[in-house]
């Protein structure tokens, strides 16, 4: 091996994790670091259409807008305006104006609660309705300041079982390409749209649940059964599933039918809140695994690995997976 | 943007907080070309990256009474050109599945083209093996090759730790060395 004076290609901070990974081939990495000078992209902005984006943005900015003024400032002008019924440039003004304060009023009434499981926990939450929902690590759910106003309507990403409180009014869970819609009942929620194969993914184990796409495909679900958007926007057709399977992360269990192996690595990733480096080949691989819980991530792994062929090893950050 | 210190940052997010007009054009015109840059590494598409920024400075604006004095405004801004710059991505894919267009170009198709041109044909090649790493991977290597990023601080603008971007870094460069192994091998064996 050369001495590290003559491999002046990588920088510092790359050179020294190589050799602390005990890397013998710097000279060749080193090359390789200076080849892709070439690939080097051009990336400076066009600087007209930065330009045109500039005062776009300033002219949006220095419009003029309503300060938010007392609420009585705004009925007596709302009265004015009803009584003159004639609305004249001046008056259309005004009237505009009110209406954005209104407006900004509902907006900050209407401004959601956001509930964050992150990774490594998972989180319940009680809502006003007297509903539960329990979040899964790294799960979001946003519910709106008017949460049950005429509806009951909440915003998931990620992944959330439901205990929803019978009311007349429908609860809504809106994914990023569906809502689930039902009375009361108990059922699972899975969107994560970061997944390779993004969809929504629905088990009902309780009640009547209905799905519906954006594109405004359906199905209606009953108890046992599941049904996961596709990327047509078309519902799946149900599949009878096992609930204890689809339920098995609320007891910190594992569960995965034909699955490929980045998306079983993806979940280890947020309910332990470490990195799994493995690559695009071993991801791909199709797995089926059943846990149930709560175990540790590397009694975890160590079964995976020992089912699908491949070693792991410990990183700091986590865990590398790979193939022999 | 490097250059830029925290205070700075803070100084014009307390500007922005208080709707301060200048400091929403200083930032602009300090960050523009940076942000521009990060949102090309993540979606490698132009186009996009116009729309993505516009999207960010509009949201900025919009949010400006809200942004935390806490937390970095800098590190709010890479923030947000990486949630805009996923989603679009995000979209890209769905259209893709639907769309024959978008399909990639097959790679033995390009070869072809130059064969005469060795180191031209070379560099076509290294910037297509980079466009086919992985996403994170290949993020992770060209910020640290082309924008010359401590990993530390590639660490915090893909919200990954540390280690995790040397091991993209390391898995990247010996993904390349691979390929090339392989590119030279091929080329040796044709002339003879």
């Amino acid at each position: 091996m050369r001495a590290s004076s003559n491999i002046p290609n990588l920088p510092p901070s790359v050179e020294a994790h190589l050799r602390s990974e005990g890397s013998a081939d710097l000279d060749a990495l080193g090359e390789v670091w200076m080849l892709c000078e070439s690939a080097r992209p051009d990336l400076a902005p066009d600087p007209a259409r930065k330009q045109s984006a500039r005062r776009a943005l300033l002219t949006a900015v220095t419009a003029p807008e309503p300060r938010i003024s007392p609420i009585a400032g705004i009925a007596g002008r709302l009265r004015r305006l009803v009584r003159s019924r004639t609305f004249t440039p001046r008056r259309s003004l005004t009237a505009a104006l009110v209406t954005a304060v209104v407006l900004l009023g509902v907006f900050l009434t209407l401004r959601p609660t956001t509930y964050h499981a992150p990774a490594g926990q998972t989180l319940s939450v009680h809502l006003p309705d007297g509903s539960t929902v329990t979040l899964n690590s790294a799960s979001t759910l946003r519910v709106s300041g008017l949460f049950s106003w005429a509806e009951r309507r909440v915003r998931l990403d990620g992944e959330g079982f439901f205990e929803v409180a019978h009311e007349n009014k429908p609860f809504i869970v809106e994914t990023f390409d569906a809502e689930t819609r039902v009375l009361g009942t108990k059922f699972n929620v899975f969107a994560r749209p970061t997944e390779s194969a993004p969809a929504t993914w629905v088990t009902v184990a309780e009640g009547k649940v209905g799905v519906r796409t954006r594109q405004g495909d359906g199905v209606v679900l009953t108890p046992g059964l599941a049904a996961h958007t596709l990327p047509t926007g078309a519902v799946s057709p149900p599949d009878s599933v096992s609930l204890t399977h689809a339920l098995a992360w609320r007891e910190g269990g594992l569960a995965f039918r034909d699955q490929p192996l980045g998306a079983i690595f993806d979940e280890i990733e947020r309910r332990f809140a470490i990195e799994i480096v493995a690559d695009d080949e071993l991801r791909a691989r199709p797995q089926s695994y059943f846990k149930h819980g709560p175990f540790d991530a590397e009694t975890i792994l160590s079964e995976l690995t020992q089912m699908s062929g491949a070693r792991y090893r410990p990183i700091a950050s986590g865990y590398e997976v790979y193939l022999p | 943007m490097q250059s830029i210190s925290e205070e700075q940052f803070r100084a014009w997010g307390d500007g922005l907080r208080h709707s301060d007009r200048e400091a929403f054009t200083s930032v602009f015109d300090a960050t523009y070309d940076a942000l521009f840059r990060f949102a090309w590494y993540i979606t490698h598409d132009r186009e996009a990256c116009y729309d993505i920024l516009q999207d960010v400075f509009a949201k900025l604006w919009l949010v400006r009474e809200t942004i935390d004095p806490d937390r970095s405004l800098k590190a709010l801004l890479y923030q947000m050109v990486r949630n805009y710059a996923l989603n679009h991505e995000r979209q890209k894919k769905r259209h893709a599945t639907d769309s024959l267009d978008a399909m990639p170009v097959d790679p033995s198709e390009q070869e072809e083209v130059d064969d005469g041109l060795d180191a031209d044909a070379l560099n076509r090649q290294v910037r297509m093996w980079i466009a086919e790493m992985p996403e994170r991977r290949r993020l992770a290597f060209e910020l640290s090759r082309f924008e010359g990023l401590s990993h530390e601080e590639i660490a915090v603008r893909m919200n990954l730790a540390p280690k995790t971007v040397n091991n993209h870094i390391v898995l990247a460069l010996q993904y390349l060395r691979k390929r090339l192994d392989a590119y030279r091998q091929q080329s040796e064996s044709l002339r003879t």
